[in-house]
């Protein structure tokens, strides 16, 4: 299968990391949003992080989920994969690749001003 | 002055504020105008990025607030700002802001020239809010984000009706391809039937059925593969470039399905059209055959009629001895003319077990009709020998007889010299000649009607396939090349009769079992194949066209920026040169060496074929897509809040209030309840509705 995101992620240079999120309440959101899945071709990936939640600081937008309690994600559907979170009590384990590109893109209508390239050493 | 800059630099907003509002015009009211602008227009237009859920703190003119307070601090700020404005009274960014006035008198605070506030009236909206975003655009260098007409509702409208529009799409792939494969399901057995009646006018009336398929039912079929391919294709586009997950077909239903599913039709139509051909050249051989047994046995029907009764005749036992003698001459005449039809009556068996070889619908009326001849020949035999024998055993002058005989052979040798049998043995040879010679004549003539016309559509397709693949390389504006493609689209439309006259033309030539033309390189198939791409690709690139989903303004920046570092003029950019370019349209990569890195990663979207540079296409496809990435969830569920006054629910009333008829039910039918803190009895979750518009969840 085929992944449709924009970045795969063997082509970031660190290999997967193991986190652990806790929450008090099991009914509590952990706080972040998922996207993804196969049955949209899709990586299961974090989409953005809320601060102050149980999942800020431990993970970031943009890292893929391999594996989900130590279940391998690869062929999880979207749902699949939410209600795995959802019903994982008050600690999740994700495997993730983290990425970072996210944070790259300019956030507005993109404008050209060469001027800006110089501050860069170009 | 610095402390303000700073507020843009700290990531709060960076981005949403473009360079030049704060590189050129770094005055303080522009840039708490500027961050303001932001925050109401975004609160209020629902362009906000979740700003206020940064942590770093901000201060904006001695009012310090942290996170949760920003909101408050610079409602604050608005209100000090605007109390000694009539008619203003900030209370929240969205109602308060919605006449313009608040707008207004913010920039009229800080440059009372630009304004003429007394002249304003809180009738007027929309003529407010679009002066002020005029003066912001054009004095303060504030871009203007989004028309003031564009209300939260606006909003939702759009982002539904893309969504509406997309599952209207798919339910359309999904019924296109389950009839299309249904179709191929019922149609390829046929086509796989590989059995006639065995006669020729049967299996004419098969080529008919066949042509019928390939004229009147395959066509539409074809048709609707290409519009179910452009269903697909014009989906999966506007997915990717409205920010939704991608489609995918039910299982069995996808393209590629289809076009398996397609190509084992067409490779049994193939196998079909050989088949059928050949098969009608069989039976036109074994018709032309039977012909040929009929008639020889025509002729010798006739010749033999009658000759039982004469050899049974016993016409010699009352006659006189010349008389007899005579008979004797007769008969022996016979026996010649017997002995010379035996080979006719050898060649009427030979054809008749060929027949019977090759599987000739009817031979049982040839084996009893070649029976029958056979027996009779017996007879004739047994008959002949029998009435020689007689007329021996009666005959006494024996001298005479022979003189006679000896007359009787002189006959026949003269006979056989003017050749007056062989003449009579094939009266036909000469018209075949004839025949065949006039057929030869009319094939070189279809061959050469085939020809011309092949190579004059050949050549069409072949010029108006390269002009559909070079408007997308051509510099120019979205709407040049559209209107291009639609020409090309008419005139395609307008030459399909050209296409039918030779799907004519290959009709005769295929009647006539023509099977090479050394005219033309186009065979009938390669020019269907053709003319299919054709159709294919001008609705493919009209559909890309139309997709495209960024403005032309959009588009010259790219070309611009592109352009600009592209010293030597060679469409390319070296990889230094894109990565130049990048930062120019204010992408974040950082000199170290985590941004080479994600340049790396950039590099292997634009560059997958690690060629070492950077096509106009391959950029243009990465900023259109980068571009037009501003559809997402958190708008729209920042527009249901406002529609919800700030609260975290939404009722079925506010929707049906707030949003045209069928796409409140739309909401109202698919939102789940919302079971959070404060709920009401009808409370609707807006928050994971709009999440699952894009494919996302909230966990």
């Amino acid at each position: 299968m085929s992944w449709g995101g924009p970045f795969h992620h063997d082509s970031v240079p660190t290999g997967p990391v193991q986190v652990t999120i806790q929450r008090n309440d099991p009914y509590s959101s952990w706080g972040f949003r998922l996207q993804g899945g196969r049955d949209y071709s899709q990586q299961l990936q974090i989409k953005k992080v809320n601060a102050g939640t149980p999942a800020h600081g431990r993970i970031n937008v943009g890292d893929a989920i391999l594996a989900i309690g130590g279940y391998d994600a690869s062929n999880l559907t979207h749902a699949q994969a939410s209600q795995m979170i959802k019903s994982a009590g008050t600690s999740l384990e994700l495997t993730l690749q983290k990425g970072q590109f996210r944070s790259l893109k300019p956030t507005g209508p993109v404008k050209f001003s060469p001027g800006t390239a110089h501050q860069y050493g170009y | 002055m610095d402390h303000n800059l700073e507020v843009c630099h700290s990531g709060y907003f960076s981005g949403r504020v473009p360079a030049v509002a704060y590189h050129r015009v770094p005055k303080l009211c522009c840039i708490t105008c500027g961050v303001l602008w932001y925050i109401t227009c975004g609160v209020v237009q629902c362009t906000m990025r979740g700003a206020l859920q940064c942590t770093s703190k901000v201060s904006i003119l001695g009012i310090f607030f942290s996170e949760l307070s920003a909101k408050e601090g610079l409602l604050l700020w608005c209100q000090r700002k605007t109390s000694p404005y009539r008619n203003v009274n900030v209370q929240n960014f969205h109602l308060s802001f919605k006449d313009g006035l608040a707008f207004c008198a913010l920039i009229h605070r800080h440059r009372p020239e630009l304004i003429d506030y007394d002249k304003l009236s809180k009738d007027r909206p929309l003529e407010n809010l679009n002066l002020a975003f005029d003066v912001a655009e054009k004095y303060l260098d504030i871009p203007r984000m989004l028309d003031a007409e564009e209300t939260a509702a606006n909003r939702i409208c759009k982002v539904l009706k893309i969504n509406q529009e997309n599952e209207r799409l798919m339910e359309e792939y999904e019924r296109l391809a389950s009839d299309l494969l249904e179709w191929i399901r019922r149609t390829t057995p046929w086509l796989e039937n590989r059995s006639t009646d065995n006669t020729l006018p049967g299996t004419q009336r098969k080529l008919e059925e066949f042509r019928d398929y390939r004229r009147l039912h395959k066509p539409p079929k074809l048709e609707e593969k290409a519009k179910l391919e452009t269903t697909f294709n014009t989906l999966q586009t506007r997915l990717r470039l409205s920010n939704r997950p991608a489609y995918i077909p039910t299982e069995g239903k996808m393209v590629s399905d289809i076009a398996s599913a397609w190509k084992g039709l067409e490779r049994a139509e193939k196998g079909f059209e050989e088949w059928l051909l050949s098969e009608l050249q069989r039976l036109e051989r074994l018709d032309h055959l039977a012909k040929k047994f009929r008639h020889k046995c025509d002729i010798h029907e006739e010749w033999s009629y009658g000759k039982e009764d004469m050899l049974q005749a016993q016409d010699f036992k009352k006659c006189r001895l010349n008389e007899l003698k005579a008979l004797k001459k007769k008969h022996e005449a016979f026996e010649s003319d017997l002995a010379a039809h035996q080979d006719r009556v050898e060649q009427i068996a030979a054809i008749a077990q060929e027949l019977n070889t090759l599987g000739y619908h009817d031979c049982a009326s040839v084996n009893a009709r070649c029976q029958r001849i056979c027996d009779q020949w017996d007879l004739l035999g047994t008959l002949t020998q029998q009435r020689r024998h007689a007329l021996d055993t009666l005959g006494e002058a024996d001298k005479e007889y022979n003189a006679i005989m000896a007359l009787v052979q002189e006959i026949q040798r003269i006979s056989q010299q003017y050749g007056i049998q062989n003449a009579l043995e094939n009266p036909y040879s000469t018209l075949q000649a004839n025949t065949e010679m006039i057929r030869q004549q009319n094939n070189e003539r279809l061959r050469r009607q085939f020809a011309s016309k092949a190579n004059i559509v050949g050549q069409w397709i072949e010029r108006h396939l390269d002009a559909v693949a070079s408007i997308g390389m051509q510099k120019g504006k979205l709407e040049e090349h559209l209107n291009k493609l639609r020409g090309i689209e008419r005139e395609v439309n307008a030459f399909r009769p050209n296409m039918d006259e030779l799907e004519k033309y290959n009709e005769e030539v295929q009647e006539a079992m023509i099977f090479e033309n050394k005219h033309t390189p186009y065979s009938m198939e390669t020019l269907r194949v053709g003319w299919e791409q054709l159709l294919t690709s001008v609705a493919r690139n009209v559909n890309e066209v139309e997709n495209q989903g960024i403005s032309n303004e959009q588009m010259e920046e790219f070309r611009k920026s592109f352009f600009h570092f592209d010293k030597s003029r060679s469409r390319r950019l070296e990889p230094k040169e894109f990565k130049a370019c990048l930062i120019s349209l204010g992408y974040n990569i950082r000199d170290d060496h985590q941004g080479e890195a994600d340049f790396q990663r950039i590099m292997s979207i634009v560059d997958p074929n690690h060629l070492g540079y950077v096509t106009f296409d391959a950029f243009l496809d990465f900023m259109t897509r980068e571009a037009t990435d501003n559809d997402t969830a958190e708008q729209v569920m920042q527009s249901f809040r406002i529609l919800a006054g700030d609260k975290p629910y939404i009722t079925a009333d506010i929707l049906r209030r707030e949003l045209p008829p069928d796409q409140a039910e739309y909401c109202i039918s698919r939102m789940a309840p919302y079971t959070g803190l404060g709920a009401v009895p009808g409370a609707l979750d807006y928050s994971s509705f709009s999440t699952a518009l894009y494919g996302e969840s909230d966990l």
